[in-house]
């Protein structure tokens, strides 16, 4: 249960919806009304599909290969770390980088909401926890705050503007600093007392 | 667990936040902000600003703990990655170059509100994560004390920011920051070899 905590809150903050809602509204602004929300459900089911096959992907591979959870954990320590000084300390203008895509699986499905590093700490959970009930469910709830994010954009993102949306995430930041380090810390001592 | 208010902690946690909170740093940034705005409407926005920081930061005084139970993050964690994240800051404020106000600068409406100034600027990630991991350690009171003191410090400087800017120049505010910079490295590094030295033991 204690896990399951964790891995929503990571997956949420990771997915990072607010700091991605200005370049979901600029993809999807040539749309009228209908055809948006259209677009938008459609595309978050298929981040979800993604995610889901992520983590059966990953349990296979992570037996396959034998890795130790010891390894596991200091792994998602770094990588974890890695994404949250991004968060943190992220300059760069995500709104252009998408501009005059048609939205069909990129950019909104991946990489923007099961992006890169989602997948990767998907995976990486995937072989940690005993049970995949825990883990799929952590999936989908972490993916329907995200959606309820998403649907709200428009209001949130008059509310926040960039600048609010930018120091949002970089608090967010720093909360998945926090979990990085636990993990790292929980890998480093297990390695130590084996 | 609640220890005793002690002159000499409340002295090194007012030095601290004040350094790190770096309103000699940002001071560039509040006087390029507010340029456009007449002089007694800049005051009431930094007033303003500062307030709404230092809500944010005895919010996180409060409740910031509450939270980390709920997040199963031990105090040694939040302490490396206090340390590790002012590590970071730290570095860039050292090798900072005035690109980085420019930045800043591009995308403000006319009368900044809560963004940036006030988050994150003064009441920014490592503040945040320092009040959090003192909030444990330290008696609740002196912390706040030792808040209020620096932000009132910091409250001060910022106010006077026009006077300084122009007394300081952009050399004078670059080789401040510097110095802090240095200072917060070596409160960082600490942090964080006191947090691993915790959890190893």
């Amino acid at each position: 249960m204690t896990y399951f905590f964790t891995i929503t809150l990571t997956l949420f903050f990771v997915m990072d919806a607010l700091g991605n809602i200005p370049a979901f509204l600029e993809v999807l602004k040539p749309y009228d009304q209908k055809k948006q929300i259209h677009i938008a459900l459609r595309e978050l089911g298929i981040a979800l599909l993604i995610m889901f096959f992520f983590h059966f992907a990953g349990e296979i591979l992570l037996n396959l290969l034998g890795i130790s959870p010891v390894s596991v954990r200091l792994a998602a320590g770094i990588t974890l770390f890695l994404i949250a000084i991004r968060l943190i300390f992220d300059n760069d203008d995500r709104v252009t980088r998408w501009k005059e895509q048609k939205p069909f699986i990129v950019p909104i499905a991946t990489p923007m909401i099961a992006s890169p590093s989602v997948l990767a700490i998907i995976m990486i959970f995937a072989q940690k926890i005993e049970s995949n009930l825990v883990v799929l469910g952590a999936i989908f709830v972490a993916w329907l705050a995200s959606s309820i994010l998403f649907m709200c954009a428009k209001p949130i993102y008059k509310l926040f503007k960039d600048s609010g949306l930018e120091a949002c995430q970089r608090l967010m930041g720093l909360i998945v600093a926090m979990i990085a380090i636990q993990l790292f810390v929980d890998g480093l001592i297990g390695a130590l007392k084996s | 667990m609640n220890p005793p208010i002690t002159a000499q902690s409340l002295f090194q946690l007012v030095f601290l936040f004040w350094v790190i909170m770096d309103s000699l740093g940002t001071l560039p940034i509040f006087v390029s902000l507010l340029k456009h705005l007449e002089p007694s409407k800049q005051y009431r926005v930094i007033t303003r600003e500062l307030l709404i920081a230092l809500g944010l930061m005895i919010l996180f005084l409060y409740f910031g703990q509450t939270f980390l139970k709920l997040m199963q993050i031990s105090h040694a964690t939040l302490q490396i990655t206090g340390g590790a994240v002012l590590f970071l800051l730290a570095v860039k404020m050292i090798f900072s170059k005035p690109s980085i106000e420019q930045k800043e600068k591009k995308k403000i409406p006319k009368d900044p509100f809560i963004v940036p100034l006030a988050i994150p600027l003064i009441a920014g990630p490592g503040i945040l994560a320092t009040i959090t991991l003192y909030a444990g350690i330290e008696n609740q009171f002196t912390v706040l004390l030792a808040i209020i003191i620096a932000w009132f410090l910091s409250l001060v400087v910022l106010l006077l920011s026009p006077f300084l800017n122009t007394r300081l120049g952009v050399n004078g505010v670059v080789a401040i920051e510097r110095l802090f910079g240095y200072i917060i490295v070596l409160i960082a590094t600490d942090m964080a070899y006191q947090g691993l030295k915790a959890s190893l033991t």
